[in-house]
């Protein structure tokens, strides 16, 4: 069974030694490095790109979207997970918008940080009823062009899943009121945040991904 | 009595005499007069057919369909010659004419002419050339073209000038000086109050008064203006319907507005009624002139009738100061449209009177613009009102946040640090206290940041931060939303202590209840005047008397009254349920 290569990018020691041991334990992660900050990060990137970024948004030296921008770059497929210390929605989507497809609140119990990887490695990804609303209101009327009249990219059945999801329900209750499995449902947040980062990134990408020109 | 005193008496009677035959004549108004129909050239002689009649000499309706030259002649008596200068007065003299002073032209006031139009609004006064003036009888002749526009010959006075000029510099500033004052008055408020309300998009009403007050300054200036070239005389007459009509339309919409009235439709066929008689005149040409001067301007008193209406169902409504000024603003109006119309056509009134609705209308544009300040400054305060009350609310939303956090977090930690100062918190305990911390800033995160959707966004984000937990001490953590609407309007600090209510619920469950389930049921009641929240788990329940577990209790009480939510907790050995029940229409 092929081992999920894990970096970590967190200030704080308390919270990186507590997240190395968290990826340590268990035997299908390889923890890829720990660094505590930006630079550090980006010569590892440099270097090759890990399965999974987990990364702390408020970081000393600068920007952890730059890194999330970096990373996917040089990988499409790298899950980045970010990890945050209140209701920061705005930075959380922002890091979305760079290309993340995670989130994990720092009070987590101990086992949600594993927990987390595997889903997002297993294609789905978490998401909270406010960051569902903002995600909402961002993909309807984007924020640089409001008057241009533009077809939202979001399917009717990821707009409806938003929009249940922002209203409070569960994943298990959303898959259950559309018939669908739980994991469907991880499956089109994940597929949701792909978007909003690629049409964050411009129209012109966006279209040419559509189309087929870009893959 | 001595003899020099009677002398003296004497004296003083024999010069009273004296001054008596020296007073100055009299001022004679005439009131009849002789004429006679002859060429212009010059004054007629005696022996023509002179017949005497009554001034003013209405045309309508003692010369109908007649045209030609009139002349009018009056004798008076004038002191011996040399003395102090003597005046003609004539207060109206619209068509203009020559006057002769013993067979000599003394003044000519401009008739109209080929390719003018001219109508004189001022009086006319001429001193007579000394030379002219005889002791004894004198004869003044007036000769005036009957048939043209103007339909009164007015009376004439004749008298000294020092008593003759002040009647008429009196008239005249009446007449013109005054019609030039409120013609650019009116224009000059026309212009602010329309440009402010094309800038900011007030009511209507203000539109509505500048526009009365716009049309009103034009209406003034043909008062003002007595000549026009000829050709432009259909559009002078245009603009002049356009000006009377959009006044009377716009004022007396104005006014039906103030009185409450809103009828649909209401505005358009005002409207449409102002836009008519302007149009058939500039379609149809100078033909229709007769019968729109007549009877359109008839039309618009008409408005007058509504206005009156409006204003007595205003003060009906409410007998307050603006509402009794308006009713008798209405009917001085109305009395002064009546009257310049009959004036204009020569009928009825003193037909030397001055135009009337000039007075009634600045009363008019007065009582409205004092209407219209009242209001603005009414909105200003409530503005400002609106302002001071914001400013408030946000000082008293901080005071209690700065309660909340001393009263909270502030106790919570500092009793904590008490007691693992003392040495009686373990790590264990003390992550727990930590924890709790940290959960109630996320609740007040949750329900007091700006951008938050408010209690049901709220409650979903408790319940997606708490799943975790819940599968990690394999708990099966259940919400059910029954008749939910799609937002619930409930005060950010009232969803923040419903949110503690609940986290303290799931906590106590978390931590003692050894359940494999719990419920959280969320609904609102049919007539949807509450919010019910019920937390029920199937674990062991509790002793509610237990130290602990009361202090929990009274807490959570503490909280649900203080946002006037009832409180039930029932727990047996099959498990514990707390309802919440939260009043959504608040008494005010």
């Amino acid at each position: 069974m092929a081992t999920t290569s894990v970096l970590v990018v967190e200030d704080e020691p308390e919270f990186l030694r507590l997240y190395c041991e968290a990826i340590t334990r268990e035997a299908d992660f390889r923890l890829a490095g720990a660094v505590t900050t930006l630079a550090a990060a980006l010569a590892v990137l440099e270097q090759s790109v890990p399965d999974v970024l987990v990364v702390d948004l408020g970081l000393p030296d600068g920007n952890g979207a730059d890194l999330i921008r970096r990373a996917v770059r040089k990988r499409a497929d790298c899950d980045v997970l970010v990890v945050t210390v209140f209701g920061d929605d705005e930075h959380v989507i922002g890091a979305i918008e760079a290309g993340a497809t995670g989130y994990l609140l720092k009070d987590s119990p101990p086992g949600e940080l594993a927990r987390c990887i595997r889903e997002l490695r297993a294609g789905g990804a978490p998401i909270s009823p406010s960051i569902a609303r903002r995600l909402l209101a961002r993909m309807r009327a984007p924020a640089d062009r409001p008057a241009a009249p533009q077809p939202s990219p979001l399917s009717e059945r990821e707009a409806e899943i938003l929009g249940m999801v922002a209203k409070g329900l569960s994943f298990a209750e959303v898959a259950g009121a559309l018939d669908i499995s739980a994991h469907t449902v991880v499956a089109h947040v994940k597929k949701i945040y792909r978007k909003l980062a690629v049409h964050s990134r411009g129209e012109a990408v966006f279209e040419a991904k559509q189309l087929g020109l870009l893959k | 009595m001595t003899i020099f005193a009677r002398a003296a008496l004497a004296a003083l009677a024999v010069s009273a005499l004296a001054s008596a035959a020296q007073a100055p004549p009299e001022v004679i108004r005439f009131r009849e007069a002789e004429y006679v129909m002859a060429r212009r050239a010059l004054t007629p002689p005696e022996h023509l057919p002179w017949q005497r009649i009554a001034l003013p000499d209405r045309w309508r309706v003692n010369w109908p369909g007649i045209t030609g030259n009139v002349w009018y002649r009056v004798a008076f008596d004038a002191p011996h010659p040399g003395g102090e200068p003597w005046m003609v007065y004539l207060p109206r003299m619209r068509e203009g004419g020559d006057l002769f002073v013993n067979g000599r032209l003394i003044a000519t006031v401009r008739e109209p002419g080929v390719g003018e139009y001219t109508r004189w609004m001022r009086p006319h006064a001429f001193l007579i050339p000394p030379g002219e003036l005889r002791e004894g009888r004198n004869l003044l002749h007036v000769r005036v073209y009957v048939g043209g526009e103007e339909k009164v010959m007015s009376t004439v006075t004749v008298g000294p000038e020092s008593k003759v000029r002040p009647q008429y510099e009196s008239r005249f500033f009446f007449t013109f000086t005054l019609a030039q004052i409120i013609s650019a008055v009116t224009l000059t408020v026309a212009i602010f109050v329309i440009t402010v309300w094309v800038r900011r998009r007030m009511e209507l009403d203000y539109g509505l008064f500048g526009l009365a007050c716009l049309f009103w300054g034009l209406h003034t200036l043909n008062y003002v203006i007595e000549s026009v070239p000829a050709e432009w005389w259909l559009t002078w007459r245009v603009a002049r319907y356009l000006s009377t009509g959009g006044f009377a339309a716009a004022i007396t919409l104005f006014y039906l507005r103030f009185a409450g009235f809103r009828i649909r439709g209401m505005t358009r066929a005002f409207a449409a009624y102002w836009l008519a008689g302007p149009l058939l005149l500039a379609v149809g040409g100078a033909s229709w002139h007769p019968f729109i001067d007549r009877f359109y301007q008839a039309g618009l008193l008409l408005m007058g009738g509504f206005m009156i209406a409006a204003a007595v169902y205003a003060v009906w409504r409410q007998r307050s100061l603006m509402s009794i000024a308006f009713l008798a603003c209405a009917l001085l109006g109305l009395g002064g449209s009546v009257h310049d119309y009959l004036l204009s056509q020569g009928l009825a009134v003193d037909p030397e009177g001055p135009y009337l609705l000039y007075f009634a209308a600045a009363a008019l544009l007065g009582v409205a613009g004092a209407q219209l300040v009242e209001r603005f400054v009414g909105s200003l305060g409530a503005a400002e009102s609106a302002g001071r009350e914001r400013e408030r609310a946000v000082v008293a939303e901080r005071q209690r946040i700065m309660q909340d956090m001393h009263d909270g977090l502030g106790s919570q930690l500092l009793t904590s640090l008490a007691a693992v100062e003392r040495g009686a918190l373990d790590p264990k305990g003390m992550a727990q206290v930590l924890r709790e911390a940290v959960d109630d800033m996320r609740l007040a995160i949750d329900t007091l940041s700006p951008g938050r959707e408010g209690l049901l966004e709220a409650l979903g984000n408790l319940r997606y931060r708490l799943e975790p937990r819940f599968r990690a001490a394999g708990i099966e953590l259940r919400f059910d939303r029954r008749n939910l609407p799609e937002r619930l309007d409930v005060p950010a600090e009232h969803s923040l202590q419903i949110l503690r209510v609940l986290q303290e619920s799931l906590t106590n469950v978390l931590k003692h209840a050894r359940a494999h389930r719990v419920e959280v049921s969320q609904s609102v009641t049919q007539d949807r005047a509450r919010f019910t929240l019920a937390v029920a788990d199937d674990g062991g329940g509790f002793e509610p008397s237990a130290s602990k577990a009361g202090r929990g209790l009274s807490g959570m009480r503490r909280r649900a009254e203080q946002i006037g939510a009832a409180l039930d907790v029932a727990s047996d050995a099959r498990g514990t349920r707390v309802v919440l029940s939260y009043p959504l229409r608040r008494p005010s």
